[in-house]
């Protein structure tokens, strides 16, 4: 369960930030979208390489090292190939793509559960990312003229509360 | 300073590794790598503000990441306990997203004491809220009602802690600043 959690939210720590930065949707959803699909391509090719070379996937520096630099040159690479203006520093270095693959790669048993995993968090961020969009829409309405910054401990109640219920629905479930 | 986006930055960049905490000793180590990680990272970072690089930021990352392990490894060698999956989660703290946030800042930052102010208000406020989140999981495992079952143990409930806590610093820092 807490391994379910930290998997969705390690993530959207990031993005909760980046929103403030992100007027439109279509800024916010790409950031989101093209940092789950680094998060999956990175895990899946980790996973790939350490079937193959069960030592590489023995050393834990060498696994942080390559996952934060392939997350943050895949990032860039799309970034680029998309055309994508508003790429600030943590578009292309957060926690999504960069720590994740590290972290499902060490907890998960086999290669084909870390891909598995990957593709459970890649859905669930994005989900969660989308749900967010619109509830910080909401929030932003409802408070009138409250400061940014309460609005972003309104989020973040809010994203407890989700999480009580998740964890309450999957261990009922 | 009265959007708040320092106190913003510090309170996301720690909110993962909340979850990895499970008493005091282990809030007090984790936010011990947190600094550890925001002070080499802004100290790597700061001397290098007028290069308009990205790869300055991952590279600050892995700069942090032997003094995490040394400080680790130093700990561990004197038998203390560091926390839950702490041999994984050592590697994550070593990605300081308060850091990395300060070399941002430092290209726009007029001078060196308003970075180091801006520096000192994250560690504090890191620090004020993993030591509160370690001593309401002792609070609560001393309650003998509460026996095996802590509420804090479970994601959900370490998070709306920090959201409440982040609001009293707000309150906290608008009067004293």
């Amino acid at each position: 369960m807490i391994y379910f959690n930290i998997i969705l939210f390690l993530g959207f720590g990031a993005e909760l930030v980046l929103f403030s930065s992100k007027n439109s949707g279509r800024d916010y959803f790409m950031t989101a979208a093209v940092n789950s699909f680094t998060m999956l391509t990175v895990t899946s090719l980790f996973a790939f390489i350490a079937n193959f070379l069960p030592e590489f996937s023995k050393n834990d520096i060498y696994i942080f090292i390559f996952s934060v630099s392939a997350a943050f040159f895949f990032n860039q690479s799309i970034y680029w190939l998309l055309g994508h203006a508003d790429n600030g520093i943590y578009d292309s270095l957060n926690y999504l793509s960069c720590l994740v693959p590290f972290y499902i790669l060490k907890l998960s048993k086999t290669a084909g559960a870390a891909v598995q995993n990957s593709f459970g968090a890649a859905a669930g961020f994005l989900a969660v990312a989308a749900i967010f969009f619109f509830i910080r829409k909401r929030i932003a309405i409802e408070a009138g003229n409250i400061s940014d910054f309460n609005i972003f401990c309104c989020e973040i109640i809010t994203l407890g509360f989700l999480s009580v219920s998740l964890s309450l629905f999957f261990k009922v479930v | 300073m009265n959007d708040f986006k320092n106190v913003k930055i510090a309170i996301t960049g720690i909110l993962p590794f909340l979850l990895a905490v499970d008493c005091l000793t282990s809030a007090i180590f984790f936010s011990i790598f947190s600094v550890s990680a925001m002070f080499v990272t802004a100290a790597f970072l700061y001397p290098l503000k007028n290069y308009d690089i990205k790869l300055k930021y991952p590279a600050a990352v892995f700069v942090s990441l032997p003094f995490n392990l040394a400080l680790y490894n130093f700990f561990l060698s004197k038998n203390y306990y560091i926390g839950w999956n702490s041999e994984i989660y050592i590697f994550l703290t070593a990605f300081s997203m308060a850091g990395i946030y300060l070399g941002g800042y430092s290209r726009t930052a007029s001078k060196f004491s308003e970075y180091f102010k801006h520096f000192s208000i994250m560690a504090s406020v890191s620090v004020s809220i993993f030591m509160i989140t370690g001593l309401s999981i002792e609070l609560l495992k001393a309650l003998p009602a509460l026996s095996g079952v802590n509420a804090l143990y479970y994601p959900g409930p370490v998070i709306i802690l920090a959201g409440l806590l982040a609001l009293g610093t707000s309150k906290i820092l608008e009067k004293l600043i």
